[in-house]
């Protein structure tokens, strides 16, 4: 088999899949869950040939029907694309196994589709199929907020979807300027006709506001956030975790592919304006989800608020265009990803045993002290304190707005690190400084495994519900374990991920 | 359409204006597949009276 023939089949095969779950859940619906994580763990397994392939033999292209690149749809995986690719397919996954708790049939069909739609999204080479994969992700996340019952959900699906449409719809629009302008859809076929286009032209400019404020719905950048916390809150728990990890975060890939492998950091420097208004848009955000973050109470609602300061950096990076920002850009997209999908499974889990704001958070760090442990080093990657991820990204942003001589950014980086630091702090405070509602039994979670052995049936030590799935409370500690691992192993060696985008990243700015 | 000479309508503005009406039309039909939801949860399309019943 040809390595880029492994694009298509990675498409293809959620997409496809995600037929057997709706047709099997009625009658076997054991045998429509085991299909479905057989499904995710082939995607992990092609995403895992990919990135070889990639790392041996270079960017791999695909053009669908064999076609000239130039007509057909391409696929195309690089350095950045398999690391973005290979995060979609091992959360699709991984979260799928370990804390999907209401597994129906159509409800992992939507699951399916937003991972095949989010990896389609990586790997696609072609600007209108990424509206088309955007749409399919985003439709398959509206049903999936959904899915809960009660009415706050019902009604946040369809204020998420209002929004998302609007978003998906400005960046058809964006992409439609873009075809007038050059007659191509093709990134690469793009990327020498825009030029020649000319930067200064209305239709090429028309395009760049569009794509980016569509992107920036998605991406949920203030003011266009609202949808965030709403959707976060009012989703199932680990609908939620899926969706924090890798909804923006693919939107956010998203814009730096189209910004430096379309628009191009020289169609920032011919137009400063288009530069400006996103280091506007990204400090805009972070001070207002840095500030919007530190007024909220439940836990949900406040790790949304801190997603939309974190894409404000990523945005501030995107903006700044230079190599070591865009590296910071994408190191951030990965470090919030991996915290904030470890964060919000400790949410399901806490949650579960009747602790859902702040302050129920409480003597949380002594009852159960691995799971604590996990969330307050995801909250430091989060600050952006060594030695993790979020330190790493925070460090070359800081690097690149010092080095362009952004002073206005280079103190925003900074002061976001001391809001992030309040609001960390404050959740991080209650779980261990904070005394307990009543005096629990002591010896619970006294050694480090202790919480991990709380399982099914077990009632928590605050009398809380007993878990409904076997095992999953486990299976939750360790998913937040393993996050919390995972931004303090990239973080030291976020050099080698740096090497890894670098290729990439030099040809483009 | 590769190979052939002489002038033929470009195709692609079409296959983008159908792909568009198809992703539209599937966005309308979650949108009112949310909407009857909402009904069931709340008994009425008004968006006052759901704020209203939502007010803490």
């Amino acid at each position: 088999v040809n390595a880029a023939d492994l694009l298509a089949l990675l498409v293809a095969l959620p997409l496809l899949g995600a037929v057997a779950p709706l047709v099997l859940g009625a009658r076997h619906p054991v045998l429509a869950r085991r299909v479905t994580a057989a499904v995710l763990l082939g995607g992990v397994a092609l995403a895992g040939a990919v990135m070889l392939a990639v790392a041996t033999g270079g960017p791999l292209d695909y053009v669908v029907g064999g076609l000239p690149a130039a007509v057909g749809i391409g696929l195309r995986a690089d350095a950045v694309s398999t690391a973005f690719l290979l995060l979609v397919t091992v959360a699709g996954a991984g979260l799928y196994l370990a804390v999907r708790t209401d597994a129906t049939g159509p409800g992992d069909s939507l699951w399916l589709l937003l991972v095949g739609g989010l990896t389609g999204v990586t790997v696609t080479a072609d600007v209108f199929n990424l509206y088309v994969f955007l749409e399919i992700s985003g439709l398959a996340a509206y049903a999936l907020v959904a899915t809960r019952r009660g009415a706050t959900a019902a009604l946040a699906a369809l204020h998420y979807l209002l929004v998302g449409t609007v978003g998906a719809t400005c960046y058809l629009l964006g992409v439609g300027y873009a075809y007038v302008a050059t007659g191509t859809l093709s990134m690469a076929a793009l990327r020498p006709a825009l030029a020649s286009a000319g930067y200064d032209s209305p239709l090429v400019l028309a395009a760049f506001a569009f794509v980016v404020v569509g992107l920036g719905v998605k991406l949920a950048l203030f003011p266009l956030h609202a949808w965030k916390p709403d959707a976060y809150a009012a989703a199932a728990p680990d609908v939620t975790a899926l969706l924090a990890t890798l909804g923006s975060t693919v939107a956010g890939y998203a814009l730096v592919r189209l910004l430096f492998d379309v628009f191009t950091a020289s169609f920032l420097a011919a137009v400063p304006l288009a530069r400006t208004g996103l280091l506007a848009a990204g400090v805009t955000s972070v001070l207002a989800g840095g500030y919007l973050t530190l007024r909220q109470t439940n836990v949900r609602r406040l790790l949304a608020y801190s997603s939309i300061l974190q894409f404000g950096l990523v945005v501030v990076g995107v903006g700044l265009a230079t190599a070591a920002a865009t590296t910071a850009a994408l190191l951030l997209l990965v470090a919030n990803a991996v915290a904030k999908g470890g964060l919000y499974v400790a949410t399901g889990l806490f949650e579960r045993h009747g602790a859902a704001t702040v302050a129920d958070y409480a003597d949380l760090g002594r009852e159960r002290p691995l799971a604590a442990g996990a969330v307050a080093t995801a909250f430091v990657s989060l600050v952006g304190l060594p030695p993790t991820l979020g330190f790493a990204g925070k460090w070359y942003l800081a690097l690149a707005a010092v080095g362009t001589r952004e002073w206005t950014v280079a103190a925003v980086v900074l002061a976001s690190t001391f809001a992030s630091l309040v609001y960390a702090g404050r959740v991080v405070e209650r779980l261990y400084l904070a005394p307990g509602p009543g005096p629990g039994p002591t010896g619970t979670g006294t050694d480090a495994h202790g919480d991990a052995g709380a399982g099914a049936g077990t009632v928590a030590p605050d009398g809380g519900r007993p878990s409904l799935v076997p095992g999953l409370d486990a299976r939750a500690v360790a998913v937040v374990a393993l996050a919390a691992a995972a931004t303090v192993a990239l973080g030291l060696g976020s050099t080698a991920l740096a090497d890894w985008f670098a290729p990439v990243v030099e040809g483009w700015t | 359409v590769l190979t052939a000479g002489g002038p033929y309508v470009n195709p692609l503005p079409h296959v983008l204006i159908l792909t568009a009406i198809v992703v539209g039309v599937s966005v309308t039909a979650v949108a009112l597949a949310l909407v009857v939801r909402l009904y069931d949860e709340y008994g009425t399309f008004d968006e006052a009276v759901i704020r209203e019943v939502r007010r803490p």
